[in-house]
């Protein structure tokens, strides 16, 4: 896994390239943390993911409540990507409404748009 | 209460067994079906959860080997072989006998087990692991069709949190779900921590599963086999496809109601936000008392179960002909017990409508004709109770015909048609013996060697055919095979030298294949599953006449041999034809009746002391029934003779008065009279008198016997 980070006027781009798997989710994990620590917002690039499983889902899933509970903003570009919208489906985390607390659909990283 | 789930236990075991072992015998064909596989291996599960569960230690030990080799077979690392399958039938041999061991406090050869144990463990070891191409993934064109509908289960599926290492792949079960069935998931994250408490190797999600199959519990707890003892799991069925459907178009819970029963959401909480206007999904949301995932697992289990009620509505318009057929285990005792107290019934309701008449009360008559009709009703349904296909029988031969064949270094492949057909239980149990005895005889005397096929011109492969259909009220099986046939002239030397027959007799070939059916022509004096090969066949024929059955041969020369058995469908309850003579009164299977004619002293006059009646011209012999039972008082002047077809022959029964048509409830004589010839049983009348039934085979027999011994002592 390849991982980048990117600073820009908002906030940080944190780019990852390669497997979101369990042998590279606790670096993913501190590659968010990590990034999480710069100010502003964060946008976790994952356009480049060649493989994710319910491990690198719930390090997903862990920043996105993070950043809830923490009121930082966190945005994820890929969501769309069919890797991502096949273990999204696979692993039952789909939702058709966007958590409560988050608000907008768009927002939220477990609504598929089919 | 122990020995009861443990007798409960050893019935399923047994049948379990019998699918196993047609099971296996499928797999030998087809050893790549995943299906059979999974079969195989569920069946072994069950035996080995259940017997280890109810103290069947040493079943449960045994059935574990073969388990785990057929654990490694469904995932793939080793593949089906006829070694594997002949292993597997040993082992299910043993395995009921050690359930028979444990029945009868007898021993099972320990030797035997281990040499068996050895074997599966060797299996393990072998290079018999598919090639990498070959290895067939389950997948939803596998799976049987089951004309069951479908039902709706609620899982829960909370894994251990060390499941990543424990290599298990959480979703890789998931997906083997999604192949039983169309199946629901939504992830439970509310374990999930904030990023920096999360330990990325532990499993925090657990998820709701609705799963709509046709797949049984055991079948959905098989995909979680190795991972249940650490995980919480809960499969709930919460539509079973049998529910009366429900008034306003298959309705189910509401919302509310759901989430209260799974556990996410208590009732007063409930009933707080029922008074708001807003949906109560929303309102509890926004409450925060619920998660958007319990809310949408509770809206896809109301919108499946919702489907499948409608579905079944559809396919029934008035909302209750498609409903799921669902079974019951019931002692067979207890059916036997049923039977017998339908048939008290059936006997006092003849007393009833005989009363009924005598006093011409209008009111009581009326209350009879509803009686009768209720109990006849009744009498059908509950004698369809005990009525079995026929299929399970068959598929045990299938072993035999393996087995036999192998033994006999002969290629013989058995198939049947009419498996659904159903006989009474009793009926089935019996026809076993005589079936295993004519199916040891075709493979043993009638398929020939595949050489000596080969030089007939024949495939070197014989056939088997064994084929049932209800034919009246009977059942007529056929058994034919493409072997040699039978030998008219080796009949014919055999009964002259048996002294059945002379030499001088002129018999069609018809009547000398009759021949193997004579009393005498054969050794054997009892038949059993394990009888000697290619004898017997009086015991056969006797077996089915016991059953009330026939037997008839047809053999074609170098093509051939075919019998046909007619069988009554039940044992319980026969329409017969009463009759009666001086006081005692006899019942005789309608079945076999003709018609009845009458029989003048004149009559009897012009046949000169011969037991001929002409009827139409064609002299038909009788049996004089009052002399046969020596019993005493006048004749009448007009007596009546039952014509009847007795093994393909006519023959005429003469009584007194013919009284019609009766319903017979059959009980047996007991122990006393087992050996008085002639009557094959009793039953009680109307008016609380016994009848005797009349066993016409066994009155033909012995009065032919008869007329034989007495010409030899007039040549003599």
């Amino acid at each position: 896994m390849e991982v980048s980070l990117k600073k820009t006027a908002e906030g940080v781009i944190l780019t990852v390239v390669g497997e979101g798997t369990l042998p590279y989710a606790d670096q993913l994990k501190q590659e968010i943390v990590a990034a999480f620590a710069q100010p502003g917002s964060l946008t976790l690039d994952l356009e480049g993911l060649e493989g994710l499983d319910l491990a690198g889902m719930q390090v997903l899933g862990a920043a996105h409540r993070w950043a809830v509970v923490n009121q930082r903003d966190f945005h994820v570009v890929g969501c769309q990507q069919n890797l991502f919208k096949q273990t999204v489906i696979d692993s039952g985390f789909a939702r058709q409404h966007s958590c409560n607390r988050m608000g907008l659909d768009h927002n939220c990283l477990w609504v598929i748009n089919h | 209460m122990q020995d009861q789930q443990r007798a409960a236990f050893r019935e399923e075991a047994y049948e379990l067994l019998g699918e196993l072992e047609t099971s296996l015998l499928e797999l030998e064909e087809q050893p790549e079906n995943m299906d059979l596989i999974g079969r195989v291996f569920r069946a072994m599960h069950t035996i080995k959860g259940s017997g280890s569960m109810f103290g069947f230690t040493e079943v449960s030990r045994f059935t574990h080997e073969v388990e785990t080799v057929y654990d490694m077979v469904r995932n793939g690392a080793l593949s089906v072989s006829p070694q594997l399958v002949s292993l597997s039938l040993a082992a299910r041999d043993m395995i009921k006998e050690l359930l028979d061991a444990d029945l009868d406090d007898g021993n099972v050869d320990q030797q035997r087990v281990q040499e068996l144990i050895d074997g599966f463990r060797a299996y393990l070891k072998s290079d018999s692991s598919p090639a990498k191409d070959e290895v067939v993934a389950s997948s939803s064109a596998n799976l049987p069709k089951n004309e069951t509908l479908p039902r709706v289960y609620r899982i829960h599926f909370q894994p251990a949190a060390d499941i990543f290492l424990t290599g298990t792949n959480p979703l890789g079960l998931l997906n083997e779900l999604r192949e039983l069935g169309d199946c629901h998931v939504i992830a439970r994250t509310e374990q999930l921590p904030c990023l920096d408490e999360l330990e990325p190797e532990k499993c925090y999600v657990g998820w709701d599963i609705i799963l709509t199959t046709e797949r049984s519990v055991d079948e959905i707890r098989d995909v979680f086999i190795f991972v249940e003892d650490d995980s919480k799991l809960s499969i709930t069925l919460i539509e079973d496809g049998s529910v009366e459907a429900e008034e306003g178009g298959g309705s189910y819970k509401m919302l509310g109601e759901l989430l209260v029963e799974r556990g996410d959401l208590d009732k007063e909480t409930l009933q707080r936000f029922l008074d708001g206007r807003k949906k109560i999904g929303e309102l509890l949301m926004d409450a925060g008392l619920v998660k958007p995932e319990q809310i949408e697992a509770a809206l896809k289990e109301q919108e499946q179960v919702r489907k499948v009620r409608e579905k079944r509505q559809q396919s029934s318009p008035q909302g209750n002909t498609a409903e799921a057929v669902t079974s019951l285990r019931v002692p067979a005792d207890k059916l036997d017990k049923l039977v017998d107290l339908v048939g008290e019934l059936v006997t006092v309701q003849s007393r009833l409508s005989q009363t009924a008449a005598v006093r011409q009360d209008a009111e009581l008559t009326a209350i009879a004709e509803e009686v009768e009709r209720l109990t006849e009703e009744l009498r059908d349904n509950t004698l369809n109770i005990r009525m079995l296909p026929i299929g399970s029988t068959f598929s045990k031969f299938k072993r035999l015909v393996r087995d036999l064949s192998q033994d006999l270094g002969k290629q013989v492949e058995m198939t049947t048609s009419g498996a659904e057909t159903e006989l009474d239980k009793t009926v089935l149990e019996k026809l076993n013996d005589p079936l295993v005895h004519i199916i040891r005889n075709s493979i043993d005397h009638g398929i020939e060697t595949p050489d000596v096929r080969r030089a007939a011109g024949k495939p070197e492969g014989g056939t088997v055919h064994l084929s049932a259909e209800h034919s009246g009220d009977s059942v007529l099986l056929t058994i034919r095979d493409d072997g040699k046939g039978l030998d008219a002239n080796a009949i014919r030397a055999k009964a002259v030298e048996k002294g059945l027959i002379s030499e001088t007799d002129t018999l069609s070939t018809s009547e000398l294949y009759q021949l193997i059916f004579a009393p005498g022509f054969s050794t054997a004096k009892t038949i059993s599953s394990v009888s000697g090969r290619g004898v017997g066949m009086d015991v056969v024929k006797k077996a089915i006449e016991t059953l009330r059955g026939s037997i008839e041969i047809d053999s074609a020369p170098g093509l051939g041999t075919l019998l046909k058995i007619k069988i009554p469908l039940t044992l319980a309850i026969i329409e017969s034809l009463l009759v009666r003579i001086g006081d005692a009164h006899f019942v005789l299977p309608l079945a076999l009746v003709e018609e009845c004619v009458e029989l003048t002293a004149a009559d009897v006059a012009a046949a000169h002391g011969r037991h001929l009646a002409n009827v139409r011209g064609q002299l038909i012999p009788y049996i004089p029934l009052r002399q046969r039972f020596a019993i005493d008082g006048d004749v009448p002047a007009i007596q009546q003779v039952v014509v009847t077809q007795v093994d393909q022959q006519q023959i005429g029964f003469v009584v007194d008065h013919v009284i019609g048509e009766h319903q017979t409830v059959i009980k047996s004589l007991g122990r006393m009279y087992k050996d008085v010839s002639g009557i094959s049983g009793a039953t009680i009348l109307g008016d609380g008198s016994v009848a005797l039934i009349l066993d016409a085979y066994e009155l033909l027999h012995s009065s032919a016997a008869e007329e034989a011994r007495q010409c030899a002592i007039k040549v003599a």
